[in-house]
């Protein structure tokens, strides 16, 4: 398998992370554009819950999925979860990080390699930058309330 | 029959063990990583496992190498979001006998479980 430019990989992110969302039910997200995170301004994309899942292998970057409150425990209830507290609510995150990502391997292949998904609480300086790498992000709006991917890979060498 | 289910995220250990059901098993337990499930494992002897693959301390193909090397008739149901043949053809090799990818339906789930349970 040839190796995925920075490009293909968003691209194959965003597909996951909305099928994703579809699988849930009937309702169907709004996908917005991917754009660059302009610097000092993380924390509007940072929402109450956030899990970085590390990339390796072919690609050196990671991958963020932040969630409003709202969404993290509609996910749970359709989990089944009968009471939803913070402790659930972010670790519905870590998982529907993980899995988005982990789906991309499908189109990625196994030398796509992601980490455990670890929750972040908001923090700018727990978003590295390095490598040459820009920091993109994609909104999502689903069953009204909102969700952000951002992505960060290091140049192809 | 005994049931061990892995998997580093509390809610879908709880959904796994809400959809597949407690009365048809004489015992349940959970670990959420793959060393516990290890350990767990040689300590019950579960006829079945459903086993996470990306999962903090031992990941779970690790830990589905050294418990069928242990106790080979265990019938193991891998539950990865991890999509690429390659991990499915790696986790049979290594001795599990099932593959389901997250997310997953209870339907999905049941018929996985199933037709391991049939073999």
């Amino acid at each position: 398998m040839t190796k995925s430019t920075r490009e293909e990989v968003l691209v194959v992110l965003v597909a996951s992370a909305t099928r994703y969302f579809r699988s849930r039910g009937r309702e169907v997200p709004e996908v917005g554009a991917a754009i660059p995170l302009v610097p000092g301004r993380a924390s509007e994309v940072l929402l109450d819950f956030a899990a970085r899942i590390e990339i390796s292998g072919a690609h050196r970057g990671w991958a963020v999925l932040s969630l409003e409150r709202a969404l993290a425990e509609s996910v749970a209830r359709d989990l089944g979860a009968k009471a939803v507290d913070a402790t659930i609510c972010g670790d519905v995150t870590g998982e529907m990080a993980n899995t988005i990502v982990g789906n991309a391997r499908r189109e990625l292949g196994a030398n796509f390699v992601i980490s455990v998904p670890v929750l972040i609480s908001g923090q700018l300086a727990e978003l590295p930058l390095g490598w040459g790498a820009e920091i993109r992000v994609v909104a999502f709006t689903w069953r009204d309330r909102r969700a952000f991917l951002l992505v960060c890979l290091g140049v192809e060498k | 029959m005994k049931l061990l289910i892995v998997d580093d995220s509390l809610i879908i250990r709880q959904h796994i063990q809400r959809i597949l059901g407690a009365e048809r098993f004489s015992e349940v337990r959970l670990a959420s990583d793959g060393a516990t499930a290890v350990t767990e494992a040689l300590e019950l002897r579960p006829d079945v496992i459903t086993m996470d693959i990306t999962m903090p301390h031992l990941d779970g193909l690790a830990a589905v190498e050294r418990i069928t090397g242990a106790y080979p008739r265990t019938k193991i149901l891998i539950i990865s979001a991890l999509a690429d043949k390659h991990t499915a053809v790696e986790a049979v090799k290594r001795g599990a006998e099932g593959f389901l990818l997250k997310p997953f339906t209870a339907e999905a789930l049941q018929q996985a479980f199933d037709e391991i349970i049939d073999e």
